[in-house]
Order: C-alpha cells, then structure tokens, then sequence
C-alpha cells in the first residue's frame, strides 16, 4: 500500500500543498509577473529529504544549500515542479548533440573541418561539456548573489541562461548539424 | 462561498485497481514486460519488432487475466499504459542527468586539470560568472549539482516496477 502512496510523490506533495485549506496564499507580484505566492511545507519537506540524500551521496556540499519556496523565486509548489522538469530540456539536446558527434566524423568533409576548428573530435566534446560545466554552473542568470548564486534553485537559472547564450558560442554550428 | 468544493481525488493506478481488487496486477511476472521501454539504440529492427510483439502480448495477456465486472479490459490497459508512461518520463528526464554525470567522469579528472581546455575553473567576473571556484572546486559543484537534479526527477515518479513487486 505504501508502496503507491510514494507514486509520484513530488506531484502528490505539491497538488496537496496547493489546495491544502489550512494554507493561505497572496497573489503578488513578484518581480517576474503576478504569481500566488503560497508556502508549500510538504515539497518543501520533501525536498529537504532529497537534497539531504544528495548530500550524504557526494560527501561533501558547495555552495549554499538554500532551497527557495513561496517566496518571490519560487512562488509556490507548481512552479517549483516546473521548473524541474525542464531539466530535460536543457540536457537532452546536449546529450544528443555528444552522442552524434562521432557520427559526423565519419563525413570526411565534417571531419576536416571538426579538425581545423576544434583540433580533435575528443577536443571538440571536451569544449561543449567543459563549457556547460563551467558556465552553466557559475552563478549567472539572476542580478543579485542570493536570487541565482549558488542556492538549490540558482543552479538551475545558471544552466538555464547558458542556454540562452548557446548560439553565441562557436560550436553551435555542431548543435545545428546534428539537429 | 460556493457551497460546493472543486477538489477531487486524483484517480490514480492503484485506487482504480484496489476498488475492483485487481491490486495483485501489481505483482504480476508479466507486468515488467508489459510495462517495459522498447529502446531502438544500436539494434536491429527485428529485435525491436519481437520485442515490441511480447509487450503486447504481455498486455493482452494481463488485460484478459484482469478485467472483472466492473473493470473492463481497456481499463486495465489503461492502468498498464500509466505505468508505462512512467518509464518513459524517467527515460526523458532523469536519464539525461545520468549521461551528464557519466560524460563528467569521463572526461574531467576531479582534482587534476592540465590545460585550459579540462580545466573547470571560474572566475567570478569572467564569462559571466558569479561564483569563483577552482578546478576541483566546480567538479564538485557540478557534480552534486546534477546528482540532486537526478534525484528530484526521480522523486517525481513511481519506483520501478521491480522494486514494487519485491517489497
């Protein structure tokens, strides 16, 4: 029985923080459009558990483990499953475009210009990752130090902006090759 | 205010199953393969064909077993599809945060960095950047990053079929 009560947890958690009677909420704006700003005590607890499972898996934690909710960033539990599930938008292309990077090779024609523009096709994916690696993860995204930084959700608005930046970098040619 | 309330309980798999005592589907031999994801990733089209075939096998097959007054057989597909979806948002979203950690592993050393092209430093100020760590540093940051991101998605969805049926 229990077994289905964890089924889609986050969503069962937000939908009954949502309509929970006991919690009010405002509608305010918040900087980025009118939003109910509501709190949301069991995602939010919820979350609590996970990032601590995260933390116990890594051993040692960076950046500060703040984690936003009803407040002015992340109003209320609808947007916070929201905005995790457009990770998958933002690393899915990316885990495409690496996988079909050896696939391109194998064009002569794509591979001599791989190998004047990048050196290698190892230097090439190195460069795409090392890229999201750095600035994905760098903080940007926000105008002040506690609204993007390094908090739980900050992290998710610098992978977001590095996105948004994609087409300025000189290996977006191979995102446009491999589609 | 309105004399009536607009809440309702979600109809989930398991309320439409436990109504109708149809629970026992849950743990079901057949319901992995029913509810399994066909991957086409460097196979041959007759291996996805027969695979393809013995899901739906396994679906009729369940749905014949299962279906009782009150509980149609397209019902119980339903249920089976739910479950199956389920693969197929894990395999959407959480999956690529596991790529994302292996390609990390693979091609970035944690603490070693010996040109600018592996090295993961940032400075705050450079490129954009907020936050100043080194090499080491940002690895880490990344890393745990993208292992609570794993983990929230997987919290969003139901344990695998496996885990279900053994506990």
């Amino acid at each position: 029985m229990n077994l289905w009560l964890e089924m889609f947890q986050l969503w069962t958690l937000a939908e009954s923080d949502l309509l929970s009677e006991n919690i009010p909420y405002r509608l305010r704006d918040t900087g980025q459009g009118l939003n109910r700003v509501q709190a949301a005590p069991k995602t939010s607890r919820m979350m609590h558990s996970i990032l601590n499972k995260a933390q116990r898996s890594v051993g040692t934690w960076i950046g500060s483990s703040v984690i936003h909710m009803g407040d002015h960033n992340v109003p209320n539990a609808l947007l916070f499953i929201d905005k995790y599930t457009q990770i998958y938008r933002i690393l899915l292309p990316i885990c495409n475009t690496i996988s079909q990077i050896p696939g391109l090779a194998q064009k002569p024609a794509l591979k001599t210009y791989i190998d004047e523009e990048f050196g290698s096709v190892e230097n090439l994916v190195k460069e795409i990752l090392g890229d999201f690696f750095r600035h994905g993860f760098d903080g940007s995204g926000a105008d002040n130090f506690f609204d993007a930084g390094s908090c739980i959700d900050g992290r998710l608005t610098s992978a977001w902006n590095w996105c948004s930046s994609l087409e300025k970098k000189r290996y977006f040619h191979v995102f446009l090759l491999t589609g | 205010m309105l004399n009536f309330s607009c809440v309702k309980p979600i109809k989930t798999v398991y309320s439409v199953l436990e109504e109708h005592g149809a629970v026992d589907l849950l743990r079901d031999d057949l319901i992995t393969m029913a509810t399994k994801e066909i991957y086409s990733e460097n196979r041959t089209r007759r291996d996805v064909q027969k695979e393809i075939k013995s899901k739906e096998r396994a679906i009729e097959r369940l749905a014949a077993a299962y279906a009782r007054d009150g509980l149609s057989q397209e019902q119980v597909r339903q249920c089976i599809y739910s479950i199956g979806d389920n693969h197929a948002f894990l395999r959407a979203n959480r999956d690529p945060c596991e790529k994302m950690i292996k390609y990390l592993k693979q091609y970035f050393h944690p603490t070693q960095a010996k040109d600018p092209l592996s090295s993961l430093a940032i400075r705050s100020g450079k490129g954009g950047a907020r936050l100043s760590h080194d090499h080491s540093k940002q690895y880490a940051y990344v890393l745990q990053s993208l292992t609570l991101w794993r983990e929230i998605l997987h919290g969003m969805s139901i344990p695998t079929p496996c885990t279900l049926s053994c506990s």
